[in-house]
């Protein structure tokens, strides 16, 4: 017992320590969660380098947002101003189509928005440091995630996967497996990481060492494709 | 404790830098780069059914292109053919409210190969030329440069002050000097000049505060009129504007410096031969037709209208009017014995038979009280209703 109440200390510990490494903070009761997730500034200085500053967010399923307009407002997004570029800006992509669809905070404030999808936050150029949104909500267990299979030259099948936060995968190659994407003979499934401060993709296939080493980061969403047929499962959590 | 240590891998990964690799080869555009309405502004165009939009990169028109995607949103429930949901600014149908909703790298209707215009984050680079016809045959060409940090080609940027809506025009650069009809055929001689052509360099446009014309006047090209052709189409369509699908007439010099061309009239009932106009913008002729009009085939039953009811009632006149067929009517005129009652043509919805209806105060008629209304056709001429005397 009381080598139990020790490790359950040491891990309390070793927690606090990650989570000001990680800079945020994510607290789960029963289902519940409350995330202070990091928001990376465009790059500026080479505005081209396009995706830094591409923050793919996780929302939790159930969440009490709903819209894309309650997303801005709630979490102090920028929602006015013109023109629309000094606002926040969101942006998603439906694997179905492989259509991305992107507006302004302040504008498409109907849009709901999809559980299980990922969101894209941009922020402002006027923005030029870090900083942070707490996002809260709670999981839905039967979700289930399903996308075609990816359509060669095109962007059909291109899933952002929303990674719950207290997802039991640690890397890529868990989500392959969790998903049952292709691993066999190549074209295989793939699992992209966008680094948020860099603006560099990391791409890796189903079943390489590769995707074993890429770690999820909690409160990202990574991009599913698979080639070789549809996704469809639900995500394993705690 | 195993479920703790996986929690606290998870939560340690935020310290991991990943390393890059290159993404696989795609055929479409890696990342979007939007053309699009962005705020609430719009075109005011007549929209109630579906409106023509072609889009494309100066100077490199012929590889980048929006080809046959629908770019025009006339309905804010719709999707476009890229299944891009329209911004709901677009409203309903008929509300002459239009927005362009586009992505380079979308999927539908892009041709195979890298298709970013943008590729380097200057504005300059890439520019978007947009040209929207309505239903009526009325037109307007913007021309956006890009935004780097959104990574959008704003048309709002072509707005006056970037604030307020722009609007399709009647003066599609073609006026028509003279008109000729044989037993087959018309020959028009065409004053061509130049539609309306608005760009986000212009002085005063919203190019300056969304910084997509860092040259500012300077950077507007130049346009100047191209040059003509024809097609055959049904009368009540709005035919593809590329300049792939229409035949260069034999131009012949016509007075005043007009150009004159001769068409055949279809022989079917339903087609019309459409005469389009092409323009040069920057020196470069564009790849679609920037203005045009129709002219009804043989057999084509003309474009009628006719009053239906014309009262004066509590201070004001009110003229209920409709048409039958409408192929080539732009707009109309609303006549009390010879004097124009309305300050501006009334847009035709352009396709099809309608309903329309106008009010005037009272004193706007003085004391005549024939009624008329006169249809304008896209060729120049008119058709007059009969005359409706008001008590």
């Amino acid at each position: 017992m009381l080598k139990q109440k020790s490790y359950f200390s040491l891990a309390v510990v070793v927690v606090a320590a990650a989570m000001i490494v990680a800079g945020g903070v994510v607290t789960a009761s029963n289902t519940g969660f409350k995330l202070n997730k990091p928001l990376e500034p465009i790059d500026t200085t080479v505005p081209i380098a396009a995706k830094a500053g591409d923050n793919w967010t996780s929302v939790p399923y159930f969440n009490p947002y709903g819209t894309w307009g309650a997303f801005c407002t709630q979490l102090g997004l920028i929602t006015s101003g013109i023109p629309t570029t000094v606002r926040d800006q969101l942006q998603e992509v439906d694997p179905a189509t492989g259509a991305a669809f992107q507006a302004a905070c302040g504008t498409s404030t109907t849009r709901p928005l999809i559980p299980g999808r990922g969101i894209k936050i941009r922020r402002p150029s006027s923005i030029t440091t870090q900083t942070s949104v707490i996002i809260v909500g709670s999981h839905n267990p039967s979700l289930s995630m399903t996308a075609p299979q990816g359509v060669a030259g095109s962007h059909t099948g291109d899933f952002w996967f929303a990674v719950p936060y207290h997802t039991t995968a640690v890397s890529a190659g868990d989500i392959c497996t969790q998903a049952g994407m292709w691993a066999g003979t190549v074209p295989r499934g793939t699992v992209s990481r966008l680094n948020p401060v860099t603006g560099a993709t990391t791409l890796v296939q189903c079943g390489t060492a590769a995707a074993n080493a890429l770690n999820l980061v909690l409160g990202e969403a990574v991009l599913l494709r698979d080639p070789h047929q549809p996704i469809s499962f639900i995500p394993a959590h705690f | 404790m195993k479920k703790v240590i996986r929690l606290l891998t998870v939560v340690a990964a935020a310290a991991v830098v990943a390393v890059a690799t290159p993404s696989p080869v795609s055929a479409v555009c890696a990342s979007p780069q939007f053309l699009q309405h962005s705020l609430v502004q719009f075109l005011g165009c007549p929209d109630a059914t579906p409106v023509a939009g072609y889009a494309y990169v100066l100077g490199n028109d012929a590889t980048m292109n929006s080809l046959a995607a629908t770019l025009v949103c006339n309905d804010g429930t719709k999707e476009t053919s890229q299944n891009i949901a329209c911004q709901p600014d677009a409203g309903v149908p008929g509300d002459g409210i239009v927005t362009i909703q586009y992505d380079w790298g979308g999927n539908s209707n892009v041709p195979s190969g890298s298709l970013c215009p943008n590729t380097t984050g200057d504005p300059t680079q890439g520019r978007n030329v947009v040209q929207v016809v309505a239903n009526d045959g009325s037109s307007i060409n913007v021309m956006v440069g890009f935004e780097p940090f959104t990574l959008t080609f704003y048309v709002d940027s072509a707005h006056p002050n970037g604030s307020d809506p722009l609007f399709c025009s009647n003066n599609n650069g073609m006026g028509i000097q003279s008109h000729t009809s044989a037993l087959q055929a018309d020959t028009f001689c065409i004053n061509q000049t130049t539609p309306p052509f608005y760009t986000d360099c212009d002085p005063g446009s919203g190019g300056a505060v969304y910084g997509t014309c860092p040259d500012g006047a300077a950077g507007r090209p130049s346009i100047a009129p191209g040059s003509l052709y024809t097609r055959t189409a049904a009368c009540n369509s709005l035919p593809d504007a590329r300049k792939t699908a229409w035949t260069a007439l034999t131009i012949t010099a016509g007075p005043g410096g007009s150009k004159c061309v001769t068409v055949n009239r279809p022989a079917a009932p339903t087609d019309c031969a459409f005469i389009g106009a092409t323009s040069t913008i920057g020196g470069v002729e564009t790849s679609a037709m920037t203005g045009s009009f129709r002219v009804g085939g043989q057999g084509a039953a003309s474009d009628k209208v006719a009053i239906k009811k014309a009262e004066l009632l509590q201070g004001k006149l009110r003229v209920d009017f409709g048409t039958e067929n409408e192929a080539s009517i732009v707009g109309f005129n609303v006549y009390a014995g010879t004097s124009k009652l309305n300050s501006g043509l009334i847009q035709a919805k352009g396709i099809g038979s309608n309903d329309y209806s106008f009010e005037v105060g009272r004193g706007a008629v003085k004391n005549e009280r024939s009624i008329t209304v006169e249809a304008v056709k896209s060729d120049g001429t008119t058709v007059r209703s009969g005359s409706v005397s008001v008590k």
